[in-house]
């Protein structure tokens, strides 16, 4: 059954006609109700013998014109502003909602790797890496790791560190920071031999903007002169040759930086630095690696 | 009650829809880092060169094959290819001599569609058509002998070998950048009594270490070549390129 508006709500309704976004009409409404409440209290206070309808009647004069009052409530009460505000807390939602689910299950993902490939690491170093190291420290009194498990001297073998790399300079290529930081030249002779061959392992960083990772093809590229004049090719223009070559690959264990292993054979004991050369793609650069007597 | 430390400053409806808006960026870049930090296909055939040490090279071709989205950037020596949906970067040597053909790989063992992209393509060029003819020697494995696989005949066994002579023809795609696509349709359908191996066929000439491994003078299985001729406005032909596996191969080494 239809039934008749009060004239409070139906002035409340027209004092706010003007207002269009929803939440700010209906807030305003509550306000004005509460007000039109407050000032019948007052009547009803001074006046108590007056019945209710004449004190309503004469709250609603004394609040003034709605069509008025619409008109300067429009005014402040801008709807876009309104309607934005509602946009922005769905997307505020919505955005925090995807975030919690994207990084929820890859957090705890990366957490439980992260912690088996620590203890794993802890536990039980593989015995590339600990060939690596060795190779890398260019300690003489360090053991060579024989197995995963034992290390001491190779029989038949002896090998021992000529030179160590010194201090590198870095260099700056493409969005990446190159730089060598430690290794060494190596004789190594086998027993009944009269002459011994000579490797050089040394340990190249690199470090991305932005956590950018260093694709391996890239230091396949890589060829060398030392400070003899004797020239190594790239890992991918060197390897199956027969031709000295600078020989990559990556090492485990390296983010930012990354690692990365150059394997460089028949590098002449006299050699006092070796130059790492690179031009592929448009960019080019030069390292050099000091090699100090050890 | 005493007054509390520190309160957060009340904000008007402004303030708030900026802070919402602040916080939905923050959301939204956690977001973006989740996946990984995608981008559009050039932007991030660029960030891939970036990681391959190369600088960015200018954008000649963007497709989308069977298994992805592959996009062709060329610098002063040679063109490089993007496969984008497992990042890598291949490089294929420009040649000094005019014109040229690049097969652009794919990872589906069986295409439909293998596509030839020209390089130094002729400025003039409008129009351009591709002829290929090839061969191919084609035994079944597996255990219903129904899996074809590319092998030359050995002498004991010629019998369960089969050779293959096909042609195609395609027409040029020009591409805003001026160079042509080649597309090169299996005409068999995949279910034909043929068409697995045709599609074996056509995978392998699209397979770089098909010109990685060619030598002068080895026998080269399937044995093709590959005509583009390129037409100016008139009609009249300005130019043309080859590619086989030991003509127009920047990885074939010269004949002595």
């Amino acid at each position: 059954m239809y039934q008749e508006k009060s004239p409070q709500d139906q002035w409340l309704d027209e004092a706010t006609r003007g207002i269009r976004f929803g939440d700010d009409r209906r807030a305003v409404r509550a306000e004005l109700q509460a007000h039109l409440e407050d000032k019948a209290a007052d009547l009803q206070r001074i006046f108590p013998g007056l019945d209710r309808r004449r004190i309503l009647s004469r709250v609603l004069e004394e609040m003034g014109d709605p069509e008025d009052l619409s008109q300067a409530l429009a005014a402040v009460h801008k709807p876009w502003l309104g309607y934005l505000w509602t946009v922005s807390r769905w997307l505020v939602g919505l955005s925090l909602c995807a975030a919690l689910l994207c990084w929820g299950g890859r957090g705890l993902t990366a957490l439980r790797e992260w912690n088996d490939l620590r203890q794993v690491s802890q536990d039980f170093p593989s015995y590339d890496d600990q060939v690596h190291e060795y190779y890398l420290t260019g300690d003489p009194d360090l053991p060579f790791p024989l197995s995963p498990a034992a290390s001491g001297t190779e029989p038949g073998l002896l090998r021992s560190p000529l030179r160590r790399v010194g201090e590198t300079s870095q260099v700056h290529a493409g969005t990446f920071t190159l730089t060598v930081t430690r290794g060494a030249l190596w004789s190594i002779m086998e027993e009944g031999e009269s002459e011994a061959y000579y490797l050089l392992e040394c340990e190249l960083t690199a470090r991305g903007d932005l956590g950018q990772r260093l694709n391996l093809e890239a230091v396949y590229q890589i060829g060398g002169t030392d400070s003899l004049g004797n020239r190594y090719l790239s890992t991918r223009s060197g390897h199956s040759t027969g031709q000295p070559y600078i020989l990559a690959m990556e090492l485990s264990g390296g983010d930012n930086p990354q690692r990365f292993r150059l394997s460089v054979s028949d590098v002449p004991p006299q050699a006092e630095w070796l130059r790492l050369e690179y031009d592929w793609g448009g960019l080019d650069w030069e390292l050099t690696i000091p090699l100090e007597e050890v | 009650m005493s007054k509390p430390f520190f309160t957060l400053p009340r904000l008007g409806r402004r303030g708030k829809i900026l802070r919402n808006l602040t916080l939905s960026l923050c959301f939204l870049a956690l977001v973006w880092a989740a996946l990984e930090f995608p981008l559009p296909a050039v932007p991030a055939f660029h960030r891939l060169e970036r990681s391959y040490l190369r600088q960015p090279s200018q954008v000649i071709a963007q497709l989308r094959q069977e298994d992805g989205v592959y996009v062709v950037g060329v610098s002063q020596e040679d063109a490089v290819v993007g496969d984008m949906d497992y990042p890598t970067l291949s490089a294929w040597p420009l040649s000094q001599d005019g014109a040229s053909l690049m097969p652009i790989p794919t990872r589906k063992v069986a295409p439909e569609t293998v596509f030839f992209l020209s390089l130094n393509t002729p400025q003039d060029a409008v129009t351009a058509r591709l002829e290929l003819e090839l061969s191919a020697w084609l035994i079944d494995i597996g255990p219903d002998t129904d899996v074809p696989v590319l092998e030359l005949p050995n002498a004991e066994d010629s019998g369960r070998y089969r050779q293959e002579f096909r042609q195609y023809q395609a027409q040029g795609q020009r591409l805003d950048s001026g160079a042509f696509l080649f597309p090169v349709r299996a005409a068999a359908p995949g279910d034909a009594a043929d068409g697995a191996g045709e599609r074996r066929t056509l995978s392998a000439l699209v397979d770089w270490y098909t010109y990685t491994a060619a030598r002068p003078g080895r026998e080269n299985n399937p044995d093709f070549l590959i005509t583009a001729h390129f037409y100016d406005a008139n009609g009249r032909q300005i130019g043309q390129a080859v590619l086989s596996p030991q003509e127009g191969n920047p990885f074939c080494p010269s004949q002595p």
